[in-house]
């Protein structure tokens, strides 16, 4: 299965070869949490994650297909 | 007084009289300082039915009582005055380096009356201040203006003035502060240039008297510390992208607002991010006064046709000039947010009303030779954004009709429905349909469509303080009330809310300012409870909208244009989505304690202490 992942802001340093946008292949059954784990994102402090658009929680699990973005909570304005 | 100043300068332009009067420690109290001392001083003082460019409107300069004291972010300074944008009160906020001279030079509050016969200045020399001709700075734009006032008073003063477009009446001028930083919103330059008043000069090097100075700096100390601790890995991405870092944010979640929200995505985002800003042209990042964030951006186009230096932009320059006008050349429109500071405009207001105009011209609405640009006017035309920005802050043109805003704008082309306002005032950078929260705080917050009385994309969309669903409404009135009050706080106080809503408010969804709490009784010795500043945030929102009922809004203004409301989103993540407004609307009146015309009821106003005002 794969989905295709984008990594923003300080969160591209953990993209395999520092872009911020790269597809990932998975197990079905992956959970988000286990994303972020594999990918080096350490859970504290809790991210923004957005499954197509929408937010997700960190024992969804993604489909093929799927375009989940991750960033740390920002400020912004 | 400790953390207050205890006295306000009162400047009569007509008569050319200057006075000092001392603050009044209750009313300071029950209001905070800033924009709850603000709004007390007008609903006492002026009829909010008058026109607002006569000399019978009144201004309000205010700091908050954490100005300048060395509080993370004590920077800002309220302008509060009615708008001739909106013809609602308005309170437009600024940072960078006057506030805290304004607090240095010993004064809690600036109030201008009247309208002076010739142009003056206002010098602020510590606790002296006079009026003194400003005939050979009329027509100055805000750098020139900025020089050459340090010339003729001190090397290190501190200066706040207008630009061309507040002498010529544009409707949405701004006053600009320390050259690029901007009271933009609702027209305050308009006021300010209506009444002849240039600018004001101030030199202030006095500390503020603290009421438990080891204890404030113990807290200080610990905040800081906090706030470091939070960012483990890499600097605030405010500091390393600025605010346009929320372009990805809003983009992925389909709520970027793109061709006078036609669409809530816009293929250009990624060359007009904060990312490429950073990339491109940023210098450095700069610091108001006392900030550790340092979002500012000092920015440099070193070649092309847009060569230039300033500062800019912000998320809201680039969505406004950017995505809003199908526009991805960010060093255009990076030139378009130098002109606006320079000539003292809104970038906000200038590029959502040229979206607006782009609309009209492609529905043949709009008159190819009315524009004069000798070609039709096209959503994506940078070279006409940086064109018109120009016509408009002058006043020339067709720079004239934009002038005017978005509002005026489609009603005279027979389309009023296509100007995305509300009370008359432009939208910020969020598409409601796919953020339920931000619909009902721009269609309640007393200024009209402003993200800054109660900014809930930060709960919605940016996890800050915490993440809740920017789709469901039913949960909203509420959340909308409490965030409007918490910020009415952070206003108040003299601080900042890009620091403020992570690191100085409780845990709660209601963020309640417990860490404002703290800071404020060391300042000041006030002694407040949580409560008791709650109710403080709450007075002066309701004070805001009494002001409001008394120029004759109600309910019928608390609305958003048919497209937000009845048009879905045509495509991304917010896809078919509305913005429910009426389902929320009556909710946020009952949590308000307000009757279903949107009026504060006698008991409401009886428990705030405004029964008599």
């Amino acid at each position: 299965m794969r989905i295709q992942v984008r990594l923003l802001f300080n969160l591209k340093d953990h993209a395999p070869g520092g872009q911020g946008q790269f597809p990932l292949d998975l197990p079905p059954g992956t959970t988000l949490g286990q994303v972020l784990a594999r990918l080096g994102i350490p859970p504290e402090p809790a991210k923004v994650l957005l499954l197509n658009g929408m937010q997700a929680s960190l024992d969804q699990a993604p489909r093929e297909g799927d375009d989940l973005v991750v960033f740390p909570p920002v400020e912004g304005g | 007084m400790f953390g207050w100043r205890d006295k306000i300068l009162r400047v009569n332009l007509t008569s050319g009289t200057i006075t000092s009067e001392p603050l009044d420690p209750a009313l300071a109290r029950a209001y905070i300082g800033g924009r709850g001392l603000g709004i007390a001083h007008l609903l006492r003082e002026m009829d909010p039915a008058c026109d607002p460019l006569s000399p019978q409107n009144l201004m309000v300069l205010a700091v908050g009582p954490l100005t300048g004291t060395g509080a993370p972010t004590g920077a800002r300074y309220m302008v509060m005055t009615k708008s001739p944008l909106t013809g609602a009160v308005t309170c437009s906020n600024s940072g960078g380096q006057f506030p805290a001279a304004l607090k240095k030079a010993g004064w809690e509050a600036l109030i201008i009356e009247g309208r002076s016969p010739q142009p003056v200045y206002l010098w602020i020399n510590g606790g002296q201040a006079e009026l003194r001709p400003a005939s050979h700075l009329w027509g100055l734009d805000t750098h020139r203006c900025d020089d050459a006032l340090r010339a003729e008073t001190h090397a290190k003063a501190r200066t706040a003035c207008i630009g061309p477009a507040g002498e010529r009446g544009v409707l949405f001028a701004s006053i600009m502060n320390d050259r690029d930083r901007a009271a933009g919103r609702s027209g305050v330059g308009a006021v300010m240039g209506s009444k002849n008043l240039k600018a004001i000069a101030v030199r202030g090097d006095e500390p503020v008297a603290l009421h438990d100075p080891a204890g404030f700096k113990g807290l200080v100390k610990a905040i800081l510390e906090r706030f470091q601790a939070s960012y483990p890995d890499a600097p605030p991405p405010l500091r390393t992208y600025g605010t346009a870092v929320t372009v990805a944010a809003t983009q992925n979640y389909g709520v970027f607002p793109t061709r006078n929200f036609q669409q809530g995505t816009f293929e250009g985002w990624e060359q007009i991010s904060g990312e490429a800003l950073t990339q491109k042209y940023l210098r450095a990042p700069k610091a108001c006064f006392a900030c550790p964030i340092a979002c500012g951006r000092a920015t440099e186009i070193k070649d092309g046709p847009y060569q230039g230096r300033g500062e800019g932009p912000e998320y809201e320059t680039v969505y406004a000039m950017g995505s809003d006008c199908g526009i991805s050349d960010l060093a255009a429109l990076t030139k378009a947010n130098y002109l606006c500071n320079e000539l003292g405009l809104d970038t906000i207001t200038m590029g959502s009303t040229l979206a607006c105009a782009m609309e009209l011209s492609e529905l043949g609405l709009l008159p190819q030779d009315e524009v004069g640009l000798g070609r039709p006017l096209r959503f994506g035309d940078a070279a006409a954004l940086v064109e018109l920005t120009r016509l408009t802050g002058l006043g020339q043109g067709f720079g004239q009709v934009l002038g005017l805003g978005s509002k005026r704008l489609a009603e005279r082309y027979g389309r009023p429905e296509l100007a995305m306002v509300a009370k008359g005032q432009e939208f910020a950078g969020y598409d409601p349909r796919g953020e339920q929260g931000m619909g009902l705080a721009y269609a309640t917050s007393p200024i009209g469509a402003s993200h800054m009385r109660g900014d809930p994309a930060y709960i919605e969309l940016l996890g800050v303080p915490m993440l809740i669903d920017p789709h469901s409404w039913q949960d909203k009135p509420q959340l909308v009330k409490d965030w409007q009050d918490s910020f009415a706080v952070i206003d108040a106080a003299g601080l900042c809310v890009f620091f403020s809503v992570r690191n100085l408010v409780d845990k709660s969804r209601a963020i309640r300012p417990q860490g404002i709490m703290e800071l404020l009784n060391a300042a000041t010795g006030a002694g407040y409870t949580l409560e008791e500043l709650c109710l403080a945030g709450e007075r002066i929102f309701n004070a805001e909208r009494l002001f409001l009922n008394r120029a004759g809004l109600d309910r019928r203004h608390d609305s958003l244009p048919p497209r937000i409301t009845h048009e879905p989103l045509p495509h991304g993540p917010a896809r078919g989505r509305v913005c429910h407004l009426d389902e929320m609307l009556a909710p946020y009146y009952q949590a308000r304690g307000w009757d279903q015309e949107g009026r504060p009821g006698p008991a409401k106003l009886a428990q705030l202490g405004l029964g008599g005002v």
